[in-house]
């Protein structure tokens, strides 16, 4: 677990890292709607090249963010091998038995292969620059309006943010379990899939009844000092736009544009006439 | 046979941001039937360095041979490794899984593929050791039991597998001065009938002063010393620079200032205080 980078904060001094979380979260927003709604190659190539040009802004090492790719990796076989063989229509390439893996086929794995990584580049590239508190607030402070709808955000920003901070703890806690555990000559890696099973309940019982004496002693504290959600809170850190805040904005407005150019002309240029 | 450490080095994420080095150069040679003591402050290495000795950190600098397995194989035989060297970590109640105290405690030897009578045998003579009643436990829930009585049967649980070694990783962490004095006396038992070799780790310098026989200091990453328990007042002030206290017994061997004065542990030095006063008078 410890070589998946997917989710976790990258500490950095740079523009991106600076950002008003509001910002990076619309921006996010608005890359995945970009990514979703482009269709032709070359609209997913200007999405690239915004993407690779945010890593640098970031400051981020190339290294990590492809390790983020790693959980994602079987994944991406899978739908890209898929792609590959059951892609019926285009120019047939190579056909054996019931399989016809034609130019097209190819191509449209391609694209989908290119679509997913930049979707997990992108969404990891918010975590790599933002901290979870950071991102709670920003999360609470977008859904604001929700407010009058009777919706009490502060409430649900509160138990995201908890859930983000007993992450490393649970993290922690399942490591020392298994160690315990494998002192005592526990062996996870042997055996059929119902005896691999089996041999995880040492580690799932503990785990369970300290999270919820942590959840409990959570809720004393909480109680021990009076938190009321009721009560309107301020905070610490107030969340506040600067200049290059709407420069970022206006950078995510782009996508839109891109969407546009992308349904408009890109999709009619016709890359695999233009490669032969 | 003994355990040899030797220029062991180790760090934590290695290559991220978060990269810390926890072990820098260290070498260590735990002898049978050594009582031997870790102190240390917070982050000084103490637990990293215990984890290499059973393979549950994997060795990446240096070398260990632990009972002539040596760990720096391409394949070293950790079930052996870990039939010998048995660990007791950090609150062990937490590791406490199965429904009944007796199934918990035969969850060692069950691992050690021993048959059904071997493991009651091996489960009964581990919840006595560990000062329990066996009869009386054997079928009670380890969840509803006291905090004491859930250490014990943690550490039966790692006792039944019989290793030649133990490890304990503050043992005494969280309990009052009596239980305190009950887990020392219970690892002294420990010691005597099934595991020779102790290594105890503690910050409580104490404890540690008044059980173990030699003591190792770590301090960032490093050994500062390693010494005879007797031979403490030799590193009072190295240890107060480590951020590390002085055994009261010591503290008060040095305010008495008499050279007849000796001893570390507490009887040790009523004795010796007792026998200067009776030649004196």
């Amino acid at each position: 677990m410890k070589d998946v980078t997917f989710g976790q904060y990258y500490p950095a001094d740079s523009i991106v890292h600076r950002l008003d979380p509001r910002t990076k979260l619309l921006f996010t927003f608005f890359y995945i709607v970009a990514i979703f709604f482009i269709k032709s190659p070359l609209g997913y190539a200007g999405v690239a090249v915004y993407a690779v040009a945010i890593i640098f802004a970031a400051r981020i090492p190339v290294r990590t963010v492809l390790k983020s790719l790693k959980a994602v990796i079987f994944l991406l076989l899978f739908t890209m091998i898929l792609n590959v063989f059951f892609y019926k229509d285009g120019e047939v390439l190579i056909e054996f038995w019931k399989i016809k893996i034609t130019v097209e086929g190819l191509f449209f794995s391609f694209t989908m292969a290119l679509r997913l990584i930049l979707l997990v580049m992108g969404t990891s590239l918010l975590t790599f620059t933002t901290t979870p508190t950071a991102l709670t607030d920003a999360i609470e402070g977008l859904l604001k309006p929700l407010k009058y709808i009777g919706i009490n955000v502060h409430d649900l920003a509160v138990i995201m943010s908890i859930a983000l901070r007993f992450i490393p703890s649970i993290q922690e806690e399942t490591e020392k379990i298994i160690s315990a555990q494998k002192a005592r000559g526990a062996e996870f890696d042997t055996g059929n899939i119902f005896k691999k099973a089996k041999a995880m309940l040492p580690i799932l019982i503990p785990l369970f009844i300290s999270s919820f004496r942590r959840a409990d002693e959570l809720a004393l504290a909480l109680d021990a000092r009076c938190y009321n959600l009721s009560d309107k809170r301020t905070k610490m850190k107030i969340l506040k736009y600067k200049k290059t805040d709407f420069a970022a904005l206006f950078y995510a407005l782009l996508f839109v544009g891109l969407i546009v150019a992308d349904r408009i002309f890109l999709v009619n240029i016709d890359i695999i006439g233009l490669l032969r | 046979m003994p355990i040899v450490v030797k220029n062991l080095s180790y760090t934590y994420m290695k290559g991220t941001p978060y990269e810390k080095q926890a072990l820098n150069d260290v070498s260590l040679t735990i002898n049978d039937g050594d009582f031997l003591g870790i102190i240390g402050a917070t982050g000084s290495g103490k637990s990293t360095f215990v984890r290499h000795l059973n393979g549950l950190i994997k060795l990446t600098q240096g070398s260990i041979i632990a009972d002539g397995i040596d760990l720096s194989a391409k394949k070293p035989d950790l079930k052996l490794l870990r039939r010998k060297i048995g660990m007791v970590f950090q609150y062990p109640e937490s590791q406490l899984f199965a429904e009944t105290v007796f199934k918990d405690v035969c969850y060692g030897p069950k691992n050690m593929k021993k048959s059904a009578e071997e493991c009651e045998a091996l489960a009964h003579e581990a919840i006595e050791l560990a000062g329990l009643d066996f009869e009386a436990f054997k079928d009670r829930s380890p969840f509803e039991l006291s905090g004491g009585e859930k250490r014990r049967v943690a550490i039966a649980g790692v006792i039944a597998c019989k290793p030649e070694y133990l490890v304990l990783d503050e043992p005494s962490a969280g309990l009052d001065p009596k239980g305190k004095d009950e887990m020392y006396n219970l690892v002294l038992k420990i010691k005597a009938s099934t595991s020779h070799t102790v290594v105890i780790i503690s910050h409580d310098i104490d404890e540690i002063a008044e059980y173990a026989d030699r003591i190792a200091v770590f301090d960032d990453g490093r050994i500062y010393a390693d010494f005879k328990t007797a031979d403490i007042g030799q590193y009072a002030d190295g240890l107060k620079e480590r951020g590390l206290d002085v055994p009261v017994t010591v503290k008060l061997r040095n305010a008495l200032k008499l050279s007849e004065i000796t001893g570390v542990r507490q009887n040790e030095l009523i004795e010796s205080i007792l026998k200067y006063y009776k030649t004196s008078k």
